[in-house]
């Protein structure tokens, strides 16, 4: 029998202002609005929990598979879209009368395609999508917290421009749901998504001759501490983002998105500067509009944001690496900030991030995902390149 | 040690000044303005509709464009 490790030390001060935070803020949103509030809200510390301890992100394992073929984080990530494929189709097919929940749906056209490529590039530079940048700001890295303000900047940026883009040709929404039915339209996505999964799985096991399983664990622990402290197994990250994504499905009546929230406080920051937001079409009528002229705490995704922030600052004050020494490299400060105005201006282009856009895209069963998807990844492909560039990583074939 | 209490006094702060935005922000608004319409969370019960969801009308969902055409319903997921 294996001997059990004890975790490592937690940061009980952080983790216990944390929590009473957590608590406080909950209570509020529940007397000063109303119990969905407080739902969306603790929906995004679930999600932060999860996010940190799992270590789910984006950039990094698309970035690890670009250079060096290690797949454990894409397989994850296509694990991820299946699972949640498959609980959000007969969702979203109305096979559950009386559930009433929309679909992530945006135009297939230009704005996507060279959004999601600038957010390609900037994931890399900026290092982080949108929930590691989330993530990682909650995990105390104080390089992220650049990125984010840039983030915020550029996504104000992109409500700004989105009219002009929003001209371009495009096919408008296309639902694969509504044009074949869920269930053909599921069998097709869960096909290519298994024909991707061998296609990274094979390029691994052809470099290294085997694969990292994504139920690797370490150090050994028992699992109530691995369940508190972390790390989770990508495995467990898979699961517990799948159960959060169907319950902010049902429960905010849309699938998580991240991004729709920086253009909004940078909007809000705007207007309180001397700004007029509202004067812009993007802010001038509806749900946006809405949004601006209502106190933040009334939108969900800047709830669920705050949650993902709290969440990961709960975990990370728990697994005992809250605020961890960082050394900047020269370019850190310049790749955080043209990163972060590339995510956020990509964002809002792309109509959301790797989650608004891509995992509720794909998982909604709109094909402007698939988009996202092709364009993302073909930026990370550039971003990667860049990273050599600014010597933020070493040249390819190099180990980092 | 000095760096990660560096980090971690620089980390408070912008969470503070966060948290003190969306108290300013919140204060400016009357309340309660849910940006999810009344009608949404109570009319499921009368309907015997499930309260989960925020029903077809979503015009005040982030979910959606909320682009230029005036009649499109918008939710916050493509925003």
């Amino acid at each position: 029998m294996n001997a059990v490790a004890p975790p490592l030390t937690s940061d009980k001060p952080v983790a216990v202002v944390t929590l009473l935070g957590v608590f406080a803020l909950s209570l509020f949103l529940q007397h000063a609005f109303n119990l969905h509030q407080a739902m969306v809200f603790l929906l995004g510390v679930g999600l932060g929990i999860s996010l940190l301890h799992a270590s789910f992100g984006f950039s990094g394992g698309w970035r690890q598979f670009l250079r060096n073929r290690h797949s454990a984080a894409i397989r994850a990530h296509l694990w991820l879209f299946g699972l949640t494929s498959l609980l959000f189709f007969p969702v979203l097919g109305h096979v559950f009368t009386g559930v009433h929940s929309v679909a992530a749906l945006a135009p297939v056209g230009i704005s996507v395609l060279v959004g999601a490529f600038l957010f390609g590039i900037g994931m890399q530079l900026g290092g982080g999508c949108g929930s590691g940048t989330l993530y990682t700001v909650g995990g105390g890295h104080v390089r992220m917290l650049i990125t984010l303000a840039f983030f915020i900047v550029g996504a104000t940026l992109g409500s700004a421009h989105l009219h002009w883009w929003l001209a371009l040709p495009n096919l408008g929404d296309v639902s694969l749901i509504a044009r074949w039915g869920w269930v053909q339209a599921l069998l097709l996505q869960l096909g290519v998504l298994l024909v991707l999964y061998f296609i990274v799985r094979s390029l691994e096991r052809r470099r290294y001759g085997s694969l990292v399983p994504l139920t690797a664990k370490t150090p050994n622990l028992s699992f109530t501490d691995r369940l508190l402290f972390g790390p989770w197994p990508l495995a467990w990250g898979i699961l517990a983002l799948a159960l959060f994504n169907l319950l902010t499905l049902l429960i905010a009546g849309h699938p998580w998105t991240i991004t729709f929230a920086f253009g909004l406080w940078g909007a809000k920051i705007w207007t309180a500067l001397g700004g007029a937001a509202s004067s812009l079409p993007y802010w001038s009528h509806g749900y946006p509009a809405q949004a601006l002229n209502s106190s933040v705490l009334a939108d969900a995704t800047s709830l669920m944001d705050f949650g993902v922030i709290l969440g990961a600052v709960l975990a990370a004050a728990l697994a005992g690496s809250f605020a961890p020494e960082s050394k900047f490299k020269p370019y850190d400060v310049l790749t955080a900030i043209l990163g972060g105005l590339l995510l956020g201006y990509g964002a809002r282009l792309a109509f959301g991030c790797n989650i608004g856009a891509l995992l509720a895209g794909i998982s909604s069963g709109s094909l402007h995902g698939w988009l996202w998807l092709v364009a993302g990844f073909s930026g990370a492909w550039v971003g990667v390149r860049l990273r050599i560039l600014f010597k933020l990583d070493p040249p390819l074939g190099v180990a980092q | 040690v000095t760096q990660s209490r560096r980090n971690r006094w620089i980390m408070g702060s912008a969470i503070s000044l966060a948290a003190l935005a969306t108290a300013i922000d919140h204060t400016h608004h009357p309340l309660p303005q849910a940006v999810v319409k009344q009608t949404t969370t109570e009319q499921p019960s009368q309907d015997g509709v499930s309260p989960c969801g925020l029903g077809g009308d979503s015009e005040v969902s982030p979910c959606g464009l909320g682009g230029d055409s005036e009649d499109q319903n918008v939710s916050p997921c493509s925003l």
